[in-house]
Formats: structure tokens, sequence, C-alpha cells
């Protein structure tokens, strides 16, 4: 005869005999938690510097020695990837050069907005155009696997074969709480992995303040950064000036930077929170009528702010 | 430097030539070139403007700008400095040519890139915009597709070519030669 259950003197159902989602929940109680309103860009990445943060950089490689990176680069830390012979994927770690110059103008700007971040160089691209969408998720897989804080992915794959490795690394990145961060594709076509909601998918807007950026309230692209005549440093040493989604994503991934440094607590939807809370039209935006009738977020947190310490207790 | 090829056969696509052409007149761009990949090399296939007369079907790496847009499926829209690395190779690296501004496009057919769009020197020394950007993927997009097609279509000899060939047959066939020529005649008086 199977053991009855135990209940409880006041006629609860025991422990084993509620659904696992009813149990106790002592061991998810919370301690602090800020709120919303307090979700400013002070609060953000005031006076935080990127220092502690590990950013990886997955594209054409990183001229290390490049002066306006500033030492900023893991130089032995990078790896390039590469497709071999019988098409497996070969990961080999070490220095080595930007074939194309795209890589070491995205980790400008990155080191621009985060200095003391460290940036390692993850080279997926080459002289061979074969098997690039192989090598590009291997590289991801690599970064993901070594828990960078921050990827920086200015590429995609437009490949719909590649679709669901791209989503699987993605999402495994998201509970891992490395952060991707892409550039939306260029053009009206599916591009991976810019169009899953784990990443953070960038896109160019017209500013020239690189820490002013936009919410997009029409996803899959969900913010919108300086990507217009970006002065960047290229190839040779130099520099160039430059327009892209690729130049906008860096931006976005500088400040993920900031914000994990001051915050290191936060998790990806945390910090995609932040971000959307610290965006320009979000501040700029009127908020729906309350005890202050219609005014704008800012104004809004100002005013609850005056009335925490005016209002008699 | 990588000194150009001589002049080979060179038949251009009139789908691609008028992509080319419209893309420059669209953007402001003072010459421009269509680039498929085949393989891991990249061969002009069609281009327009004082610069582009002087590439159709030259065949290159892929370590320059174009390279770069073939294997990340990133446009590229920058004003290269005159020592700018990035320009010493692919299209412009033969040409030997720096200019002042460049706008590169990926071509893809479905879901794979299979060109690149190249337009350099936008007139009066301005920079690609991000509308030039936005209008000129437009054309590149349709470019992908008559990319593709053309892979499938062999291309047409010259009419020096045929000339050689009917020489040939007349000098090791002269009956079927006879045939042909008298085949020709006949429909050309008919048509």
């Amino acid at each position: 005869m199977p053991e009855q259950p135990t209940a409880q003197p006041t006629g609860q159902p025991t422990d084993d005999e509620r659904p696992a989602f009813t149990r106790d929940t002592t061991m998810v109680r919370l301690g602090s938690v800020e709120p919303l309103e307090s979700l400013t860009p002070s609060w953000a990445w005031g006076g935080a510097t990127g220092e502690g943060i590990r950013v990886a950089v997955i594209d054409s490689g990183i001229e290390a020695d490049h002066p306006l990176l500033e030492g900023c680069v893991e130089v032995d830390d990078g790896v390039v990837v590469t497709q071999g012979a019988d098409g497996e994927q070969i990961v080999t770690p070490g220095p080595h050069p930007d074939v194309f110059g795209h890589g070491t103008a995205c980790a400008g700007i990155i080191h621009a907005i985060a200095p003391r971040a460290r940036i390692t160089s993850v080279r997926v691209l080459g002289p061979r155009l074969s098997g690039r969408g192989d090598v590009f998720l291997r590289g991801l897989q690599w970064a993901i696997e070594q828990g960078f804080h921050v990827v920086n992915m200015s590429l995609g794959s437009t490949r719909r074969d590649f679709a669901l490795a791209f989503h699987d690394l993605c999402d495994e990145a998201y509970f891992r709480n490395t952060v991707l961060v892409t550039a939306a594709n260029n053009v009206q076509m599916p591009s991976f992995p810019s169009l899953y909601a784990s990443v953070l998918s960038v896109a160019c807007n017209t500013t020239t303040d690189p820490f002013r950026y936009h919410y997009n309230p029409e996803p899959p692209t969900e913010f919108l950064a300086r990507g217009i005549d970006v002065e960047v440093a290229w190839k040779g040493g130099g520099t160039s000036t430059a327009t892209g989604n690729s130049y906008a994503a860096p931006h976005i991934t500088g400040l993920v930077a900031l914000i994990r440094s001051k915050h290191p607590d936060l998790r990806s939807f945390q910090l995609k929170t932040v971000l959307w809370s610290c965006s320009a039209n979000v501040a700029e935006a009127p908020v729906r009528a309350g005890r202050f009738g219609t005014v704008n977020a800012r104004a809004s947190r100002i005013m609850r702010t005056l009335d925490t310490h005016t209002s008699p207790h | 430097m990588t000194s150009l090829p001589p002049p080979t056969q060179f038949h251009e696509d009139p789908v691609l030539g008028a992509l080319c052409a419209a893309a420059c007149t669209i953007t402001g761009a003072t010459s421009g070139w269509v680039i498929a990949v085949v393989d891991d090399r990249l061969q002009v296939v069609a281009a327009r403007g004082p610069l582009g007369g002087r590439v159709r079907g030259l065949a290159v790496g892929v370590d320059g700008s174009a390279g770069f847009v073939a294997a990340s499926g990133q446009p590229m829209a920058i004003s290269p400095r005159p020592d700018d690395a990035n320009v010493a190779g692919g299209v412009l690296g033969a040409l030997g040519v720096v200019p002042a501004s460049l706008l590169a496009l990926p071509c893809n057919d479905g879901d794979e890139i299979v060109g690149v769009l190249e337009l350099v020197d936008k007139s009066g020394g301005d920079r690609f915009t991000f509308d030039d950007v936005e209008l000129a993927t437009l054309l590149a997009s349709v470019a992908g597709p008559a990319l593709a097609q053309r892979a499938d279509v062999p291309a047409a000899p010259s009419p020096d070519a045929v000339a050689v060939q009917l020489r040939a047959l007349a000098a090791d066939e002269p009956a079927r030669y006879a045939q042909i020529a008298w085949t020709i005649s006949h429909l050309l008086a008919s048509a």
C-alpha cells in the first residue's frame, strides 16, 4: 500500500503535494531592488570606466597596437577561427592582425566609451569566403564559452540554415549572462542573430553624441545609436569616417560595458531595461497622466523625488 | 601594387550594367562596378565611369573593401585616408587608387551573398550618406538575383571569336561550312 502523505495539522497540503511552482520561495527572496524611476544615466554609468569588464569583438581582427586603442586589447587571448580542409572549425589562439579594418573600428568605438574595458579579438573574417557562416558560429560559441561580459558582433549571417544554431547560442549566452550586441541588417532581409529577443540589436540614429541613443518601439531592432559619419580607428594606424549599423552597435556595447562595470549583478534583461530607461526618447517622452499631470519621464522623476522629500510622513 | 591584367574577352550583362549605371546616378558616384563572388575570388562583371572602364573583367582576391562586404554581409561606407591600407587590396588595389569616398553593398540571391556593388568618389567630394546606403541597397538587392542568373547563362562569344571558329571550320570541313553559310545568308535575307 503506498505511503500516505502526512497532512498538516491545519489541513494544508505538504510540500510534496504542492506543485513545484507553489513551494516555499525563501530561496528567491530578494534583498533591496532599485525602483524603475532611479534608472537614470547617472545611476547607470555615471563615473564608470568599464573597469573589470571583458569585451569580445567578433569581427575581422583588431590592430592591437593602434594608437587610438591605447593598449586595451588582450593580444595573447585573441583567436582566429578558420575552416579546415575537412570543413571542421579551427580555433587558433594568439596575436593576429586585422585583415580589413572593421574590427579595429568597432574596438575603437568601444574603447572610447569604456576606456578601462579589456577587449579581445575573435577573428572570423579572413581570406576565404567559403564556410564563413560556420566560422562565425564557432567564433560566437568560443566567446560564450570564455565567459565574456559583452560580445560585439557588427556582422551577421543571412543564411536561414544557420538560424536555429544562432538561436541556441544566443539563448545560451543569455542564460550565462553574456550580453550579445549585434548590428541590425542594413537591408530588409533576415539577418542572424540580430533578429533574436535574447540579443541587443542596434541600428543607426542621426545623432553625433556617442552617449545619445534611442529605444526603437518596433523590434527586432531595439536600439538606435550613433552610426553616421563616425570617425573611427582604421587599419594601418589611421582613421576613417564611416557610416553604417556596424558602427552603431559598438556604441551600445561600450555603454553595456560601463553599466556592467558599475552594476555587476545585473542580468541581461535588466540591462535591457536600464538601457530602455536611459534612452533619450524615453527620458523625453510624456508619461501617462498621474499625480503630476502629463510631463516627460525626466520631469516626473524629479517631481517624485521632490514629493518624497517634502511630503509629511 | 598589382598591375592590371591585359583586357580579355568581356561580355557585360546588360541588366547588371544598367543597375550599375543607375546606382552611380542615384548616389552621385563617379564610378562603380558590380562584382561577382566566384569561389574565393571576386570578379568585376559590370562597370561604369572612368575607373570602371579599367576594371571590367578583373579578377581579384578578397583582401579589399569588396572582400570585406562579401565576407561579412555588412555594407561599407567610408571616406578613406590617402594612406588607408584597407583600399590597398581588391579592385582599388589593382587600380592603385584611393577614392575620396567609397560605398560597397552586398548583393544577395536569397540568403546567399553572390556579389558586391561598389561605388566610389561621390560627386562634389562629398561622403556617401545613409540615404545613399539605403538607395543603393535597393539596387544591390536586384543585382543579386541578376548575378545568380548570369552564372547559368554562358557568355556569348564575340563576333571576332565566331569568325575565327568559322574560318577554322571552312578549312577543316568545307562542306559543313558551306551549309552553315547558306543557312545564315538565307536567315538574313528573310529577316
